[in-house]
């Protein structure tokens, strides 16, 4: 009882999984660390937890800020993945990595700023993220993928637009 | 050929050691440039599309209540059946953790001469209380441990992380307080007792691997006013000549029986049909 709620307060915190990651508690069991996914990923978006992670160090992360998702059509860190921590998808429309989230009080384009970085780099376009009056970004969670371009290409610091993991968001 | 690869084993291991820690070494950088025939780690390793998995680990996933996926099976076969061949001959052959280990007990040993005669098997065998401790906690509290018990798999990872991610982890400080440990404080204690990936290997253990037999009748005592040269070489400090309590402390690392090779040959292999009749020497040598 003790252990269950102390394991539950460190993993409280949920990090952005690549495709196909199962659900954050089976993610943990399931993934062996085996650094496959690191190894494959052509863009070097795939990081692994550092040692503050408690028992999920090890295990994959994506920054988007430094580095998104690029979605590539094999998906090859799931293809690598031994254990299926990271599940086949049939197509990347399946994909629920995360959701992007604006915070309209830091969005150039809530604040009278022209901007539409995130609607025009979005790979899931038009759908995704669209614009209501043809000015302001809104994020449409049933498509989003959570692959976090938008994230990485906000123009705006601290970033008006971030993503947070699937499995966060619906705990 | 049996004769032939034991008087040269020493050379071979060696060599197998330097290339399987070079190899692990240069694979991140290869797979950095695009060859991809190797990914992965002491965890789990994909060589030319066939995944190898360390069998602790997938012990470990079912013990956390995740399926066995068939694929998974597929991948423990490869290691249990070299350990139902060959014993733990990974950890003496294979293993960066105890290549390092064993070279720091080498210049231990050359800084701090050690005392003769005094390679002794274990009274009694812990090993499976360990184990199954180990297991149990992982169990009780949900916290994959063998991850962090895996000294071959953090040196490997943290090699990957270090190529791909620009950073060492903290992980490597535990690799090097359990050097500390088995070089100066409990004498190579992790291979020999601790380490869960060598001691699951040892649960494949049958009589018909591969394991070592002495025979008292043919054995010269040599240099016994020092030592026996089988007791010198074992880099565990064991004593290869009895056979109680020797395994699975032992890891088939074959030293012995190569050194004794000069010195009449009573040290030998035994693979196949057990040696029964021939494992006679009990007495305390």
């Amino acid at each position: 009882m003790l252990l269950k709620l102390l394991q539950n307060l460190a993993d409280i915190r949920h990090p952005l999984r690549p495709p196909g990651a199962v659900s954050e508690q089976e993610f943990n069991e399931k993934c062996i660390r085996c650094r496959k996914c690191e190894a494959v990923c052509p863009y070097d978006a795939i990081q692994m937890t550092d040692f503050s992670w408690s028992s999920k160090t090890g295990t994959p992360i994506i920054t988007p800020r430094e580095i998104p998702c690029y979605l590539c059509d094999d998906l090859p860190c799931i293809e690598v993945c031994p254990t299926e921590a990271l599940a086949p998808v049939k197509d990347r429309a399946e994909i629920a990595m995360g959701i992007a989230r604006i915070d309209e009080s830091l969005c150039f384009a809530y604040n009278g700023i022209l901007c539409r970085a995130c609607y025009e780099r979005c790979p899931v376009y038009g759908e995704a993220i669209t614009l209501k009056e043809e000015l302001y970004p809104v994020v449409h969670e049933d498509k989003c993928v959570g692959c976090g371009i938008c994230e990485a290409v906000c123009p705006v610091t601290p970033v008006a637009i971030i993503v947070e993991s699937a499995h966060q968001v619906n705990s | 050929m049996k004769n032939w690869f034991l008087t040269r084993s020493k050379a071979f291991r060696r060599t197998s050691q330097i290339l399987s820690l070079l190899f692990l070494m240069a694979m991140p950088f290869l797979n950095q440039q695009g060859f991809d025939w190797f990914v992965g780690t002491l965890y789990s390793i994909d060589i030319l599309g066939w995944t190898i998995a360390d069998p602790a680990m997938i012990l470990q996933l079912i013990l956390l209540g995740q399926p066995l996926l068939w694929t998974l099976v597929l991948a423990v076969s490869v290691p249990i059946i070299l350990a139902l061949i060959f014993g733990r001959m990974f950890c003496s052959w294979m293993c960066p953790y105890n290549f390092l280990a064993e070279l720091l007990y080498k210049l231990r040993r050359f800084v701090f001469p050690r005392k003769f005669n005094r390679n002794k098997n274990p009274a009694r065998n812990p090993h499976w209380v360990i184990l199954g401790s180990i297991f149990l906690l992982i169990v009780v509290t949900g916290v994959p441990l063998i991850v962090f018990l895996s000294m071959p798999g953090l040196m490997t990872a943290e090699m990957t992380d270090l190529v791909f991610g620009g950073s060492l982890g903290l992980e490597l400080i535990l690799v090097a307080s359990v050097l500390f440990l088995d070089t100066f404080l409990y004498k190579r204690v992790w291979c020999k007792y601790l380490c869960p990936v060598g001691l699951t290997l040892s649960l494949f253990k049958t009589p018909w691997t591969l394991s070592l037999i002495s025979q008292s009748t043919t054995c010269a005592y040599c240099d016994s006013a020092k030592d026996h040269t089988c007791n010198q070489a074992c880099p565990l400090d064991l004593n290869p000549r009895i056979s109680k309590n020797l395994y699975p402390s032992c890891y088939n690392c074959l030293d012995c029986v190569n050194s004794c090779h000069e010195h009449g040959g009573a040290l030998d292999v035994s693979i196949g049909w057990p040696h029964k009749i021939k494992n006679t020497n009990k007495e305390i040598g």
